[in-house]
């Protein structure tokens, strides 16, 4: 019965489901079409909210174009592949090799969005090189699955923004949190913590009851990567000698290496996503041992960043249409947030807003623009309600993080790392999407009960 | 001219240049080692001059580290961009028709610098990407063109272009209402600083002169090296199965219509609020060419395998860029920019203020190569110091400008775009480089110190 409802999800995603770039036009072209018919604006002021908006994501493309090459390359370089190699070892049945890469998916993730990941997808590849007759697809879809915990986790970019608390905050919730909210009251509330760990738990069992039989099985050997080409010291110029020799890389290596413990020495565990593309970018300079070597492997993982270069400036006129606003003050994401919120009682609150966050979030991918978008109609209507601030953030970053499993721009680096498109991993990903969704309505709806 | 001299040695320009280029093929390392090279000189030399702390050097790196992601995302989306449109059968086929004009190898390197030029007005991003791919179909099309000097002499005009075009960032800048300087200079319209008798002078000697320069320096016959890579292939695409929706939506061409038409309002209403050069900022260039490519590769399929295909283009910026972000993190924070313009304001007086104006500004860009952000770290102690000694500002400004372009002939970072669309290495033109700029760097001096003086 429920390998038959995969099944027919895989399929059902291999006929619909289009290149996620079409994917991110279509999605356009909807938000287009409802700015003008909900909220009455001319073609041309939604035609310039996108112009206007399309540039407003650029910083923030780097950094997920970085996180993808520089993890690529890091992960390639000869030390880190031994690791990742032995890890891979573990695993010895198609069964356990899902199993532990879900683990390792979802614990990676929840200590850093970024890291996961990569760190997810690098793993499977490693995994599906050792064990027979495991699906490639649905490996993939795992590493990925451990992205649905990203945002109750050590990196989610609400409950992190709340606990600084200052100005910024207090404008966008309209007033509503005017002093910090401490991690304890999110991410380390036990209900938190234990929808957490309800994810922990299903998540690696669901992945492992979808695996096909074995005349289904797409399994797939990812290539090896190409050997180091043997250099003729002899005839080097003083050039060559700088590009092949270690002394830069290791001395780069250095200057980066004290900064990352002086770092953590100053601000304690903290990881923001400059500082994990800054170990990356150092490890895998210090693991590479030579320039030539590291910039050969760059080469290769900027080869995978083409999806994120092309759709991340869409992504951001897309969300620019969502929060235009007419002349009364109203936007498409407004509409979308107030309808839901409107027919809400203090105990179905959170579980409303969490649906409506996950709508939004299809639309507006991005964490931090979805707080932008949400919070100032989110948090007035929980105070109202007499919901608790923290519980009202939580439900705009579960929903946040929750229908990401059918929206593939956060695929994207672990697909480009795979070579995979899109749909072949998206079908798994609507039951992850399902399952994920159950438990983390529950655990939000808890969370009301318990503040 | 020996006729049997230029057929065996090659002119004495070529000779001379040849020093350089011989220099450069043996010492200048990929221009990622270069920059980890600058990183510890500055380094060292912000320890020694500066009394920070290591530690402290060390962090003043990092907070520049990142400091240029968006620039970054920037010119590696332009690259990607820009080479998708180049490489598109359509745009060749202009391209070859404007290549097919001249016959001789004179002409064609005169027709490519003055394209160079004037594309460089119009933007710079515009003209460090479409003058090397001028630059490749010309080699195709004429034969005896040594093709690593047409890219360094298209780069040339390309920063020579901006010293007298109206969107270099500082002159943008100082004609901005509350720019940082205000209150020392005021509102300097473009008018004043770029258009100023000196100015235009100095900048047609110097236009002149490179032309005579890249026109002169023929190689001999059998050390021609003409344009060949397979860089230049054209995008093919297979036919692929239609079975499935899915399928038909990645073959379809309505949605690259639809996207392409929303990118033509939204340009044209730019246009029509901002004007043509308000518009022309390098989001805009790239939207630009973004929205070409929606019409050029008329189906989301061919266009998702045009970037694809275009990415390793952007591996060089992705991985420098931070790099050269924490260059300047160091120069800036630790003050040794400042230090190395206020020193050298020091010994100026108001005829020779120009000319060291134009020496400070030549060193400091090869560690901070963002026009905009050398002027912020260099503009203060410039303006004061001028003011001091009584010199003319807008001609302070203009040298200035001329030392922050000039030396990015040596510093290679604005050169890796135009080097990964011809698939060349820095080493294959750096000597070229070095070679013009020599030859600037008397002219601009000698012509920064007369000039006014006439």
């Amino acid at each position: 019965m429920f390998k038959r409802f995969t099944n027919s999800c895989v399929k059902l995603v291999q006929k619909y489901l289009p290149d996620p770039f079409i994917f991110c036009v279509v999605l356009t072209l909807v938000v287009f079409i409802l700015g003008i018919l909900l909220t009455r604006q001319t073609p041309l002021a939604m035609i310039v909210y996108w112009g206007k908006g399309f540039w407003s994501l650029l910083g923030f493309s780097m950094q997920m174009a970085l996180v993808l090459v520089l993890g690529h390359a890091m992960a390639n370089a000869p030390a880190f592949k031994r690791l990742l190699s032995r890890l891979a070892d573990i695993p010895k049945t198609p069964g356990q090799a899902i199993v532990t890469v879900s683990i390792v998916a979802v614990i990676a993730c929840w200590i850093n969005w970024g890291f996961g990941l990569v760190i997810g997808a690098i793993f499977a590849r490693e995994i599906a090189r050792k064990v027979k007759n495991v699906d490639y697809r649905l490996l993939i879809a795992s590493a990925y699955s451990g992205f649905l915990i990203w945002h109750q986790g050590f990196s989610g970019s609400i409950p992190l923004t709340i606990s600084e608390g200052g100005e910024a905050v207090a404008t966008l919730t309209q007033g509503v949190i005017s002093s910090p909210i401490p991690t304890s009251m999110t991410i380390f509330h036990p209900a938190v913590l234990l929808t957490s760990l309800g994810l922990l738990i299903c998540l690696p069992l669901v992945n492992r009851a979808m695996h096909p039989d074995e005349e289904h099985t797409v399994s797939f050997v990812p290539p090896a990567d190409a050997a180091a080409v043997q250099l003729d010291k002899a005839s080097m110029t003083p050039a060559d000698k700088m590009e092949n020799g270690p002394l830069f890389s290791m001395l780069t290596a250095t200057l980066g290496l004290v900064y990352i413990v002086y770092h953590f020495a100053t601000n304690g565990f903290s990881l923001t996503l400059d500082v994990v593309n800054f170990i990356f970018l150092i490890v895998g300079i210090f693991l590479h041992k030579t320039p030539r070597s590291y910039l050969n492997a760059i080469a290769d993982g900027a080869k995978g960043a083409g999806g994120i270069l092309l759709q991340f400036p869409f992504y951001a006129g897309i969300a620019a249409m969502m929060i235009g606003k007419n002349a009364a003050g109203i936007s498409v994401a407004g509409i979308f947030s107030t309808g839901l919120v409107s027919i809400a009682t203090k105990a179905t609150f959170p579980f409303l807003s969490f649906i409506s966050a996950g709508i939004v979030n299809f639309f507006v991918p991005s964490g931090g623009g979805q707080w932008a978008v949400q919070a100032p109609i989110i948090l007035p209507a929980a105070q109202n309600l007499g919901v608790h601030p923290a519980v009202a953030s939580m439900t705009i970053a579960f929903g946040d993080a929750w229908t990401n499993m059918i929206q593939p721009f956060w695929a994207l680096p672990a697909l480009g790392i795979a070579g995979l498109g899109a749909k072949d991993i998206m079908g798994y990903c609507i039951i992850d999407l399902i399952v994920g969704g159950i438990i983390m309505a529950i655990g939000i709806t808890i969370f009301g009960f318990m503040l | 001219m020996d006729s049997i001299t230029t057929k065996s040695k090659g002119s004495i320009l070529w000779r001379i240049s040849k020093k350089f280029q011989f220099a450069a093929d043996k010492i200048i390392p990929d221009s990622f080692v270069f920059c980890l090279i600058l990183t510890f000189f500055v380094y060292i030399v912000a320890l020694i001059f500066t009394g920070s702390s290591p530690v402290d050097l060390i962090q003043y790196w990092y907070n520049g580290v990142w400091s240029q992601a968006t620039f970054a995302f920037q010119m590696s989306f332009m690259v990607v961009t820009c080479a998708a449109t180049a490489r598109a059968p359509q745009v060749k086929k202009v391209l070859k028709a404007i290549a097919s004009i001249p016959k001789t190898p004179v002409g064609a390197m005169i027709l490519l610098m003055l394209f160079g030029y004037v594309s460089s007005f119009v933007n710079w991003a515009f003209c460090t990407i479409v003058t090397p791919i001028l630059a490749m179909q010309l080699s195709k099309q004429v034969k005896g063109l040594h093709f690593p000097m047409m890219i360094a002499a298209g780069y040339s005009t390309m920063i020579l272009g901006q010293c007298l075009g109206p969107s270099a960032s500082v002159y943008a800048l100082i004609a901005t209402d509350g720019h940082f300087l205000v209150d020392k200079i005021g509102i300097i319209t473009q008018e004043t600083s770029v258009y100023n008798s000196m100015n235009v002078i100095l900048w047609t000697i110097l236009a002149i002169f490179t032309m005579l320069l890249a026109v002169f320096t023929v190689p001999p016959k059998d050390e021609i090296v003409e344009f060949s890579t397979a860089l230049d292939d054209e995008e093919s695409f297979e036919k692929e199965e239609i079975v499935t929706l899915a399928d038909r939506m990645n073959g379809s061409k309505i949605f690259m219509w639809l996207v392409g038409l929303a990118g033509l309002i939204a340009i044209g209403y730019s246009f029509a609020t901002k004007g043509f050069l308000g518009s022309l900022n390098i989001n805009f260039v790239i939207f630009i060419f973004l929205t070409a490519n929606t019409f050029l590769y008329n189906s989301p399929r061919k266009f998702i395998v045009a970037f694809k295909n275009s990415m390793p283009l952007a591996t060089e910026v992705m991985v420098q860029f931070p790099f050269y972000g924490g260059i300047a993190g160091i120069m800036s924070e630790s003050g040794l920019a400042a230090m190395i313009a206020v020193g050298i304001a020091g010994i100026a007086s108001a005829n020779s203020m120009n000319v060291f104006a134009y020496w400070s500004a030549s060193f400091v860009n090869l560690f901070i190569p963002s026009q905009g952000g050398q002027w912020i770290v260099q503009g203060t102690p410039l303006v004061d110091a001028a003011h001091q000694v009584g010199a003319n500002i807008p001609h302070v400004i203009n040298s200035f400008v001329y030392g922050d372009e000039a030396t990015n002939l040596l510093q290679p970072l604005y050169v890796i775009p135009a080097l990964a669309i011809v698939g060349m290495k820095l080493k294959d033109v750096w000597g070229f480089m070095a070679f013009i700029w020599m030859f600037w760097f008397v002219i601009t001096s000698i012509g920064l110190y007369v000039i006014p003086l006439i």
